[in-house]
């Protein structure tokens, strides 16, 4: 199946990819990793499907604040896949934050390169979506 | 596709004149290799420094390793694609390989990761660098490049520097002489029709930036998975562009020292018909995931393959690319045994990877992330330690003043490689 940008809703909290992305597609800022997974779980129950891997790069959920994450309207498609998913990823949140809770503050300098990192990820993605 | 690698044993660093090798010394021409890293513009100052086994030596922040080699005959350069010509492909014929040495490049990419190389202490038990002489390229950018620019700058500037460093053994005589070869499918599937047949599925990180790697120069994701020689990737065809997570980063190095096609070659002919390399990705699109190990289990069908090894690099978002690989590729009837770290909390206790699947009933561990070290201050640090609290494994007031530290071995160059090159394992009992 071929998408439509205007459809996906991209979920964020990483301040550089919603300035860059906010008049591209539909963008939802989330004050925290855990919030936007949180959202992104809501709206996969609310029939929509994954288009991207909520736990991309290999950064583990306690070593960078970011996240950024992409659905899309379920149409046809099951999504139980999805659901499992998106289950899983919170799940393995949870379980690295009891490791060890991501640092509450990082230096200015490299909060912004996790927002580099994170921001790559969704720049590499956008053009995909045709 | 036959493969003559020829190792010449290389015991020490020294810098010198010219480059050259005699004695199993590597002397190097320190004003030739500055001015070669630095023709690239974005990189402003480039110093060179040796690390040797057993020194009070800490090498951080490391981006990537690397094996100097060079090709004798067969054609194709070392690295094809990015440092060496595209076309013929590599493989075939003679290559040369300084043995017992490595490019190390440093330099702060990132605020967040990029590991440590410890040359003696507690740490060097964890890292096969430590057990190299290491010529350490140490560099830095010009001020106000784009996080990628420079990235890139850095990681031809070791490739460059390996690729110089091998032509100085293009025409010694190796110490020892390996012979490699995979011929095509009908004819391997011919050669041993009562050996099981064995394939590599090889999943290289392909995330975006500090996470990507190169096939023959090209970015790998945007390949669709296909077929190797696994002399091909003895050449060099395959580089890494990632390093995040030090603990299981394929360096370039371990590309060129694949243990897994190591190990089936050795193999080969005996216990197993070692049939090649089904190269595949670990893209963020999940449609591309999904794709992706289709074509790897229709690989696997079409080739025949009783067997496969599959490892992959990376946690979380690769971790579902190793199961939809395992799931699918078992089903085509193809047996499966994974290879990967593990990141169980420091107990060891927790589920460790971050994917499941029913069909993954055999994995051998390359070990643990979480587990914590004391890492004591070294005489002489290459590099900076000023990121030590940042880097992945360290945390906020992880370092003391005298530079000792303590971290999890997350922190070490391929501590858990995922491939299984080092020692590190689980076992059932």
């Amino acid at each position: 199946m071929m998408w439509e940008i205007e459809k996906a809703t991209l979920i964020t909290n990483n301040e550089r990819v919603y300035e860059k992305y906010k008049d591209t597609l539909t963008v939802i800022f989330e004050e925290s990793y855990e919030q936007v997974l949180i959202r992104t779980r809501d709206m996969v129950y609310d029939r929509h499907i994954l288009l991207t891997h909520p736990q991309a790069s290999s950064l583990k959920p306690n070593q960078t604040p970011y996240r950024s994450v992409i659905v899309y309207p379920q149409g046809t498609d099951d999504n139980t896949d999805a659901i499992l998913l998106i289950e899983k990823c919170l799940e393995t949140y949870r379980r690295w934050q009891e490791i060890a809770p991501t640092p509450e503050k990082y230096d200015d300098k490299v909060a912004y390169d996790f927002q580099t990192i994170d921001l790559s990820v969704i720049d590499n993605i956008i053009p995909r979506i045709v | 596709m036959k493969l003559e690698l020829g190792k010449i044993e290389i015991k020490d660093i020294q810098f010198a004149d010219s480059t050259y090798i005699a004695d199993h010394v590597l002397y190097v021409n320190t004003a030739e290799v500055e001015s070669l890293v630095l023709e690239d513009d974005k990189l402003l100052t480039c110093h060179l420094d040796v690390a040797r086994p057993g020194d009070a030596t800490r090498i951080t922040p490391v981006k990537d390793v690397i094996e100097p080699r060079v090709k004798v005959s067969g054609g194709g350069e070392i690295f094809p694609g990015v440092i060496g010509k595209v076309s013929p492909t590599v493989g075939e014929g003679r290559t040369h390989a300084l043995d017992g040495c490595c490019v190390v490049t440093v330099g702060r990419i990132v605020g967040f990761q990029e590991g440590v190389i410890d040359m003696s202490g507690p740490a060097a038990d964890y890292c096969p660098f430590s057990k190299t002489v290491n010529l350490c390229v140490v560099i830095e950018p010009k001020e106000g490049l784009e996080t990628h620019v420079y990235e890139r700058a850095g990681r031809l500037a070791g490739l460059k520097v390996a690729a110089y460093l091998g032509e100085a053994a293009k025409n010694l005589e190796p110490d020892t002489l390996e012979v490699y070869e995979t011929k095509p499918i009908f004819q391997q599937a011919a050669e041993y029709p009562e050996l099981p047949k064995v394939g590599y599925v090889h999943m290289l990180q392909s995330q975006g930036l500090l996470h990507d790697t190169y096939y023959y120069g090209v970015d790998a994701k945007q390949f669709v998975p296909t077929f190797m020689y696994p002399t091909e990737i003895m050449d060099g065809a395959i580089v890494s562009g990632n390093c995040v997570a030090p603990c299981d980063k394929v360096t370039t190095y371990h590309h060129l020292h694949n243990p897994v096609i190591d190990e089936c070659y050795k193999r080969h002919g005996k216990e197993i018909n070692f049939m090649g390399v089904i190269l595949t990705n670990e893209n963020v699109f999940l449609a591309d995931k999904e794709r992706h190990s289709d074509m790897v289990a229709k690989l696997a069908e079409w080739m025949e393959l009783d067997g496969v090894l599959i490892t992959e690099e990376g946690y979380g978002n690769p971790d579902t690319d190793l199961m939809m690989n395992c799931r699918k590729v078992e089903r085509k009837g193809t047996k499966v045994v994974l290879i990967t770290d593990e990141f169980p909390g420091k107990d060891g206790k927790s589920q460790s990877l971050a994917d499941t699947c029913d069909e993954a009933t055999a994995l051998a561990s390359c070990g643990q992330g979480n587990m914590t070290l004391k890492f004591p201050a070294m005489e002489k640090v290459i590099g900076m330690q000023d990121y030590i609290e940042s880097q992945i494994g360290g945390w906020a007031g992880c370092i003391n003043e005298d530079g000792s530290f303590e971290a999890e071995i997350q922190i070490i160059i391929a501590s858990t490689i995922a491939n299984g090159f080092n020692t590190l394992a689980a076992r059932g009992y």
